[in-house]
């Protein structure tokens, strides 16, 4: 009787029918956040005036819900049906794939709280703060030691090319999240990153860039691998070159992180190394793209019949579409152009709806009949849902690569006397308005299609029968099922450890290369004494920048080319940064760059267009920030904060740290004082505006014209 | 910027190492896997996703 034990086993599918529901929930939440954004970019008055549903709160809670609510989720459906079935086991434990669901999904609720409350560490993609990174941590180790257990403990010697891209997944995800999570905490919810200026703009972007690799990437050509071959019932094209594939891939993705920061303060030779990195990213990219599209060769007729394929077909022609415009936008002409304007945006919409929602809509064509034993509910809603799918997408990535192209040429149009011919920001808006419409008819499009497939999927589930609900037992493989003799790389699949540390290495080459220098940036920046620490109210001001997601619309940084430099001023420089912590360089310019916007205005101008934007500027899209008249400003955590930003290398004097609460009082009256003419009442001085106006006033004054 | 940064900054001997050493590595890697004798054994790998073992 024991002996039968230990030869039969099942594989655990409740574990993967938990992640498959919450896939579809949460993928339809993410976007329903991305219609609400469109909405407000089309019509300023979609936020209902409500400050948790500006569009500075929920754009992170748009890109966190996507990436790591519903994109996540689809990873872990697709890791734990195929790693056990690859591995020939039942996971190593159910206990910790249960605390991996929940622990996922309490983190996510975590995030839907604190973003909207604007409590954001202000790093794009990573913007929740220390608890919840502390949680991520232990969640993922939880997530780690199941997956690495389960492979250890397959009945198959062989490790599938599937498994190889979740193992550097799991891996650098690891790496990523720790090293651009490193910060100090001042308060339960809030905290200062280690990093400033240049190298926290280093790190930060190569987490950003590498948290599309490796988790919106990475794992997902490894569930290609397994699920296309199922699907089209063919192996796949070639095995061999799924190898070449994933060894360049994974050694070149981690390079190419700069590219985010191109004409930026980053050094120069850093950014011609990600540019270069990125255009040989194209190599394994399309070795992937074609060798996932070539495995359906001999079964295209399938295509027209199964929706589950076609939305793999699909998924495949985007990848390979985005992997390509993504170099394209790293070459440096390309990206003077692109860069900042909405051309990024339809960029990462063909990545993040084409390739990711795309291939989760397949996957989850396939395991959900699969694993509630069913037959799917309907072919036919899962083909509308593929079709106002696309369109919607072809909408949305059509109109928002118009709208980049238009407003990147006019922000450079330069006249024959060498001045702007479109010197007011605004005139760029207003052009790009109609394919704002656009983008929200398409953005409405692709969430009904995930709406009809939340349907699809809750009416296959209800059809499954109880009593067929039970697990169906496997005869286990023997542990050493043949003594054949192994030698090269087939060897090196045998041995989980070995490979996981050679992948590691492959991975952590070009972090260091990048890493160097960027950490050796205090020798060869040279620190202007005219830049000086920012005062306490400042401090206050530049944290209500960052809970209000500021940097989603405006950047603090500009580039040293002609049309930059006659709309905002000098070029930034490294040395102004060096007690940003965290950097606000931002990565898209809805309004205007704001890195020199110091002393530009008068006080009163900013008061005035907090208050209402449009009185000031006509035209404008930012919202109204009313609650920054009612809100007072947090004077006694102020030496906290500076005695923190002490610490991590900002040169704040005890004297300083002691005094900084009436420091920050008197710099408020002041302020205040000096908008009594335009009818501003003392009574506002403690009112968080005049904190934020204080930091808006210091922005780039350091260095001036000079 | 560019010169700033340039003339205190000449370590491009470690990036330029690194792609050496990566051309030499993948170039060896082509090689080995695209040996026509190892057809057969990847052809065997390729068929893992169609076995999930058998029901009792």
């Amino acid at each position: 009787m024991e002996k039968q034990k230990l030869e039969t086993f099942s594989y655990n599918d409740d574990i993967v029918k938990k992640f498959a529901v919450a896939t579809s929930i949460w993928g339809a939440v993410g976007m329903l956040v991305g219609v609400l954004l469109a909405a407000q970019l089309a019509h300023w008055k979609m936020n209902f005036g409500l400050e948790w549903l500006t569009f500075g709160r929920l754009r992170p809670l748009h890109t966190n819900a996507v990436i790591f609510a519903f994109v996540g989720n689809s990873i872990f459906t697709g890791i734990y049906h195929s790693l056990q079935r690859l591995c020939k086991t039942r996971l190593y434990s159910d206990t910790l794939a249960n605390i991996h669901f929940w622990g996922w999904q309490l983190i996510i609720v975590l995030a839907a709280i604190t973003l909207p409350l604007g409590i954001s560490s202000g790093k794009e993609y990573a913007e929740l703060e220390w608890p919840i990174d502390i949680l991520i941590t232990v969640i993922w180790v939880v997530f780690a030691v199941n997956f690495f257990g389960t492979v250890i403990n397959r009945r198959e010697k062989h490790i599938y090319v599937s498994i190889w891209f979740y193992i550097s997944a799991v891996i650098t995800v690891a790496l990523l999240h720790i090293v651009n999570s490193i910060e100090i905490p001042f308060s339960l919810m809030k905290s200062y990153p280690i990093y400033a200026g240049v190298q926290d703009a280093m790190v930060q972007w190569w987490y950003g860039h590498n948290a599309v690799a490796f988790f919106l990437t990475t794992p997902v050509l490894g569930l290609m691998y397994y699920y296309v071959p199922k699907a089209a019932n063919r192996p796949v094209y070639s095995y061999r070159l799924s190898i070449v594939h994933f060894w360049s891939l994974i050694f070149i993705y981690i390079w190419a992180g700069p590219h985010h920061l191109l004409y930026t303060a980053l050094p120069e030779w850093a950014q011609t190394l990600g540019m270069v990195f990125s255009i040989m990213l194209w190599a394994p990219s399309w070795g992937g793209m074609i060798n996932g599209l070539l495995t359906l060769r001999g079964a295209w007729d399938k295509v027209r019949k199964e929706p589950m394929l076609k939305f793999f077909v699909t998924s495949l022609t985007f990848y390979g579409m985005s992997t390509f415009e993504g170099p394209l936008l790293s070459i440096k002409s390309i990206n003077s152009l692109g860069h900042y304007t909405d051309w990024i945006i339809g960029h990462v919409h063909g990545g993040g709806i084409g390739w990711n929602y795309m291939f989760a809509a397949g996957m989850l064509y396939y395991i959900v009949p699969k694993v509630w034993k069913t037959e799917l509910y309907s072919k036919k809603i899962a083909t509308n849902q593929f079709w106002i799918g696309t369109i919607g997408l072809l909408l949305y990535y059509v109109s928002m690569i118009v709208a980049g192209i238009t407003q990147g040429l006019m922000w450079r149009a330069i006249d024959e006397n060498g001045q702007l011919v479109y010197p007011n920001f605004v005139e760029t808006v207003d052009k790009i308005v109609p394919m704002y419409w656009v983008r929200l008819i398409g953005g409405i499009l692709v969430f009904a299609s995930i709406l009809m497939m939340l349907y699809n999927m809750y009416k296959t589930i209800r059809s499954a029968k109880k009593e067929e609900q039970t697990e169906d037992l496997y005869e286990a493989a023997p542990r050493n099922k043949n003594g054949e003799k192994e030698e090269g790389h087939r060897k090196l699949e045998g041995m989980p450890i070995i490979f996981t540390i050679l992948a590691t290495i492959a991975v952590l080459v070009g972090t260091i290369i990048e890493f160097v220098p960027a950490f050796l940036s205090n020798q060869f920046i040279e620190v202007s004494e005219k830049v000086r620490p920012y005062t306490p109210l400042e401090v206050a001001g530049r944290d209500i920048y960052v809970r209000e997601g500021c940097y989603n619309c405006h950047s603090q940084m500009i580039r040293p080319m002609a049309s930059d430099v006659l709309r905002y001023g000098k070029a930034s420089e490294a040395t102004e940064f060096i007690y940003d912590h965290p950097f606000q360089w931002g990565s898209k310019r809805t309004g205007p760059d704001l890195a020199r916007v110091g002393k530009k205005y008068p006080d009163s101008w900013h008061y005035f267009h907090m208050y209402d934007p449009r009185k000031v500027t006509p035209g404008s899209l930012m919202p109204a920030y009313m609650w920054l008249f009612k809100k007072k400003t947090g004077y006694e955590i102020l030496p906290k904060k500076l005695k923190v930003l002490k610490s991590i290398g900002v040169p704040y004097t005890d004297q300083e740290i002691s005094s900084a609460i009436e420091n920050a009082k008197a710099q408020a009256e002041e302020i205040t004082a000096g908008m009594a003419n335009a009818g501003v009442e003392m009574k506002m001085k403690d009112k968080q505006i005049i904190a934020l106006i204080a930091y808006l006033q210091r922005l780039g004054v350091d260095l001036g014209e000079e | 910027m560019k010169s700033l940064v340039l003339s205190k900054f000449s370590q491009i001997w470690m990036p330029s190492l690194v792609l050496l050493m990566f051309f030499g590595i993948f170039m060896t890697m082509v090689i080995y896997i695209f040996n026509k004798k190892r057809d057969q054994r990847y052809k065997d790998i390729s068929q893992l996703p169609f076995d999930e073992g058998d029901k009792k």
